[in-house]
């Protein structure tokens, strides 16, 4: 036993033989020097709408990770599987889970800034402005130049979350052409639906939990802090959504000959919507935020974090936040009210003189542990029924049209909820002093990410700790159009991930 | 020669009404059955003014058909698209009627269509619940005995809203030809090519033209005649302004998971100002908005006169309650309106993204009624976002002003014509009123006020002469929404309403 430490503890003494400098050129000349598998990984769609494109990715990834020494097998679902990936050293070792999503968000080309969100360009930031940027003729450029500047590939999945699945690839093959070793058993569960809100994930963790018994779950996905520091995530939200429609006459009708006598259902909206927040932003709604408490402790941790407000208002461009806390970190805390999309009728240039037919809103709810999904959908329900609504969970019957004024239908569904690992468990310090060690500075430590991963199965059926590895910018326009990676984070996050491969975890 | 034309005249009108009570129904059958193929060409015409260059061959249709019946037709020049002028001038001493006709149509939503292409006509029977395609022979089959029996319609853009009146029109022109009937005073139309964008170029165009106008009178060949589908006289018409409202939030899309709780929501503003204006019933909660509108007891006769049946409104159009500006359909027409034709931000349905959106617009008309001034109302609009703590501007915020200000909403308006109303007691209101019960046997339903707005106020203004609406076609056309209709029946009784008052002594 002793003499096997001796030994773990010599092989890690390997990886330093490299100065951290040199160790993070070798990386970089690597990154750079398979720059194209990067590119031609984002060059495949993954909408998760479309089966055929999922399907083909799918491949890809088998094909990949069997090259790399993985096993591989498809966790079969009722709708896409799952990959399993999983590389075992030894039966001493701890066994570490890694979630990835190589699903991405659909796309609207029409705002797009290129042709083809599936064909990468890289572009370079000058004076404010992403301009093209010809990555062939920059074969020279030197790992200080990355840090200078801001060159970036622009394609959809870039950083969410292709660009982490990509890190993690060339660490491994880093690792195997260095003969650097992987310090723990790996198994990899790798998600082709996750903007989809994981449809099949708690089923098939349930299914599969043997197969994906392990002692910890690591995330490689979401934006590193904004001061683009190494960060750890010990919490994320989770997410429910809720569709509300409000109804006009039953067909669009002639706003001249019908404004004033029949019903709109936008203002209808209004009024539920204006109902539910005040106009700082914080929901109204009685027993929303029940639960949650904020101890000094808690405080001390959240403004551990260095977040620069100041800038973040910048450059979203707007003067006062939401009011929900009293920082940037303390609001995450909280479950959040978010319309995410709202359409009635046409507007700009398809405008029409019309009362809308319906009016249809889509919210987002982000809940974090205290907050039970389907408790904060049940409150909203009921706040809506008190404004006097019928709320169904059906197209009105003509028969109930005319029975009742005002309806609502209102249809919920709780996607994952949140979960929080404590940063003074053992795998929290494991991977605070990994980080530490391959950067040579403290990893920013967040308490609860605003974003949902859908963690929570793992965590509840396979009983274990998870914390997230953030890796691309925080500006990346992920879940919108132009989306992009900074290619210093891409490069980073190849080091990090090498850093906790290569360290022992007990 | 005089004499014996006057003498077979008579005696054709006679042998008509011996069989029928409407005086050219027959003919109007025969001539309207003839012109189909003709129609189908016309509805064929691209006629969204949003594509100017697609409307010249509509123009060109304009010019031939008038020519065809010895009008002068020439064309006044706007800065966009031309006016047609179409004149047919007896003698100097004679009185001039004007006649305004509308060529273009509403934007087209394909997808919303039950027929491959609006602008190929369908013919379509009432059959089971719903409108199938029959043969265009059908309609050889037609008889003035069995025409009400079934409900068959032309489907297509513009089949009634407008150029079913056009077709009327020209129809009662070519019955006049071909039965050597004189006209009995001077005839002007104008056709306008922009009336669904508000007609923009309207006004200044009538004050240019103003001595090529000239006229004693203007019909407005335009709308959907009463519900019950008898012959209707309309005396005025609402007008018609418009306001886009944008509320902003963080500069680009935010992810909802990292921004929820912190970056304001776009959505919730404008529901903010929405809801502001109007109480739960639909009434205006603006201070001032119905000012100057006095419903004495002799319009309150006259509004109540018209044969509304309010309940089969509301069943067809499927809501329990009307909006609460007025006890009566009718009189809630004598009030402006304000109405969200449309609203949107962000994505929905299968679309939806986890986003706080950038921004939200909402698209307003306001119709105006002869009280109500649209600059006043406008501004009272204005004024009151003003007093919920907005800065009001008329173009998009710059970073400044977005940084220095906590709520922003960018306010575009546009007042496209005011209302007009001529007394049914006038000179001009009484002679239709005596043209129309001839041809019909019936007492025409007298609407002091239709909802629509139709740009007449130039000429009333301009010219200084009365307006009085003609309008022909079925009330549930679907004008400006998808699958836009004409029912046969009403295309016949229309050609027999124009010839009629082409027919009577001014």
């Amino acid at each position: 036993m002793n003499l096997y430490k001796v030994i773990i503890l010599s092989i890690i003494t390997c990886l330093p033989i490299y100065s951290q400098r040199e160790f993070k050129d070798k990386v970089y000349d690597h990154a750079v020097r398979n720059m194209n598998e990067f590119i031609e990984f984002l060059s495949y769609p993954n909408d998760a709408n479309f089966k055929t494109d999922i399907n083909k990715l799918i491949t890809w990834t088998e094909d990949k990770f069997n090259s790399l020494d993985f096993r591989l097998e498809k966790l079969n679902t009722e709708t896409f599987p799952l990959l399993l990936a999983t590389k075992h050293i030894n039966d001493d070792y701890k066994t570490i889970l890694v979630y990835l999503h190589l699903d991405g968000q659909p796309i609207d080309l029409s705002k797009w800034n290129q042709e083809d969100p599936f064909n990468p360009v890289f572009k370079l930031q000058e004076n404010g402005k992403f301009v093209d940027y010809e990555w062939n003729k920059a074969k020279d450029l030197k790992y200080g130049d990355l840090e200078k500047n801001d060159i970036r590939i622009f394609a959809r999945s870039a950083s969410d979350a292709k660009g982490p699945v990509m890190m993690l690839i060339q660490a491994l093959k880093f690792m195997n052409l260095n003969g650097i070793d992987q310090k723990f058993n790996l198994k990899l569960v790798m998600d082709f639906e996750e903007e989809k809100s994981s449809p099949s994930l708690p089923y098939a963790v349930k299914k599969y939990s043997e197969l994906l018994e392990s002692d910890a779950l690591l995330i490689f996905d979401g934006p590193q802090h904004e001061s683009n520091l190494p960060t750890l995530n010990f919490g994320n939200r989770g997410i429910s959504s809720i569709t509300l429609k409000t109804y006009g006459p039953i067909v669009p009708q002639h706003s001249g000959h019908f404004g004033n006598y029949a019903p709109n259902p936008v203002f209808r909206m209004s009024n539920i919507l204006s109902s539910m927040k005040d106009e700082n932003g914080v929901v109204k709604i009685k027993g929303y935020y029940d639960g949650i408490v904020i101890t000094n402790e808690i405080k001390k941790s959240l403004d551990n974090v260095p977040d620069n407000e100041d800038s973040m208002l910048d450059k979203m461009q707007f003067k006062i936040p939401e009011s929900v806390g009293n920082s940037y970190q303390e609001s995450l805390q909280f479950p959040s009210l978010n319309v995410r999309g709202i359409r009635a009728g046409w507007v700009e240039s398809e405008a029409r003189t019309i009362i809308p037919s319906e009016c249809i809103a889509e919210i987002d709810v982000r809940l974090v542990i205290e907050s039970d999904g389907y408790r904060l959908n049940n409150l909203i329900k009921n706040h809506i029924k008190t404004l006097g609504y019928v709320v169904l969970d059906h197209e009105p019957s003509k028969e109930e049209r005319m029975k009742y004024d005002k309806i609502v239908k209102l249809t919920s569904k709780v996607s994952y909820p949140a979960f929080r690992t404590d940063m003074n468990s053992d795998i929290g310090e494991w991977l605070t002093n990994t980080l530490t060690e391959t950067f040579g500075v403290k990893p920013v430590l967040k308490r609860t990410s605003g974003g949902s991963v859908p963690i929570s199965p793992f965590v509840n059926i396979l009983d274990i700790p998870a914390v997230g590895v953030p890796t691309v910018n925080k500006d990346n326009n992920q879940h919108s159009p132009n989306e992009n990676i900074k290619i210093i984070n891409y490069i980073m996050g190849i080091e990090a991930f090498v850093g906790i491969l290569s360290s022992e975890f007990n | 020669m005089k004499k014996l034309i006057t003498i077979s005249i008579l005696s054709l009108i006679f042998s008509i009404n011996s069989f029928s009570q409407r005086l050219y129904e027959e003919e109007a059958l025969e001539v309207g059955i003839e012109s189909i193929n003709n129609f189908r060409e016309f509805l064929s015409l691209k006629n969204d003014a949003n594509y100017k260059t697609e409307l010249e061959p509509l123009i060109q249709w304009g010019i031939d058909n008038f020519n065809k019946y010895g009008f002068k037709v020439e064309r006044l020049k706007t800065p966009e698209l031309p006016l047609l002028l179409a004149s047919k001038i007896l003698s100097k001493s004679a009185k001039t009627i004007l006649i305004y006709l509308q060529f273009d149509g509403q934007p087209v939503d394909k997808l919303k269509w039950n027929q491959e292409n609006p602008y190929q006509a369908e013919l379509k029977m009432y059959d089971d619940g719903e409108y199938k395609s029959i043969d265009w022979s059908v309609l050889k089959t037609i008889s003035t005995k069995n025409i009400n029996d079934s409900d068959i319609r032309i489907f297509a853009r513009s089949a009634s809203d407008a150029k079913g009146p056009v077709m009327m029109l020209l129809n009662a022109l070519k019955i006049m030809k071909e039965n050597d009937f004189k006209l009995k005073y001077n005839l002007k139309v104008i056709m306008d090519f922009e009336e669904e964008l508000g007609s923009p170029n309207l006004t200044n165009a009538v004050s240019e033209y103003s001595d090529k106008l000239k006229s004693d009178a203007l019909l407005i060949y335009d709308g959907p005649q009463h519900p019950s589908n008898l012959p209707t006289l309309e005396f005025g018409a609402r007008g018609i302004s418009q306001i886009t409202l944008t509320t902003y939030g963080p500069i680009v899309p935010q992810h909802s998971g990292h921004f929820g709780n912190y970056a304001p929501n776009p959505v919730f503003r404008m529901s903010e100002i929405l809801n502001s204006m109007k109480d739960e019933n639909g009434r205006v909660t603006i201070n001032g908005f119905y000012d100057g509108i006095d419903i004495d007891e002799k319009t309150l006769e006259v509004l109540s006169e018209v044969p509304d049946d309010e309940v089969k409104m509301r069943e067809n159009m499927q809501f329990k309650i009307p909006d609460d500006v007025a006890s009566s359909y009718q009189e809630s027409i004598q009030f402006p309106s304000l109405n969200v034709r449309g609203i949107e931000s962000g994505w929905v349905g299968d679309e939806v993204r986890t986003i706080i959106p950038a921004e939200c617009i909402a698209e307003i008309d306001v119709r105006l009624v002869l009280e109500s001034d649209g600059n006043r109302l406008i501004n009272l609009i204005k004024t009151h976002i003003e007093k919920l703590g907005y800065l009001v501007l008329d173009r998009v915020p710059s970073k400044k002003e977005r940084l220095k200000n906590n709520k922003i909403v960018t306010l575009n308006s546009s007042i496209s014509y005011d209302a007009y109303r001529t007394d049914i007691d006038s000179f001009f209101g009484e002679w239709l009123i005596t043209s129309l019960k001839k041809t019909f046997n019936i007492e025409p339903v007298k609407i002091r006020t239709s909802g629509g707005s139709v740009p007449i106020s130039p000429f009333v203004k301009i010219l200084g002469i009365p307006a009085i609406s003609v309008p022909p076609v079925n009330k549930d056309n679907n004008q400006h929404s998808p699958n836009e209709n004409i029912k046969i029946s009403n295309y016949i009784s229309g050609i027999e309403t124009y010839l009629g008052i082409l027919l009577e002594d001014f």
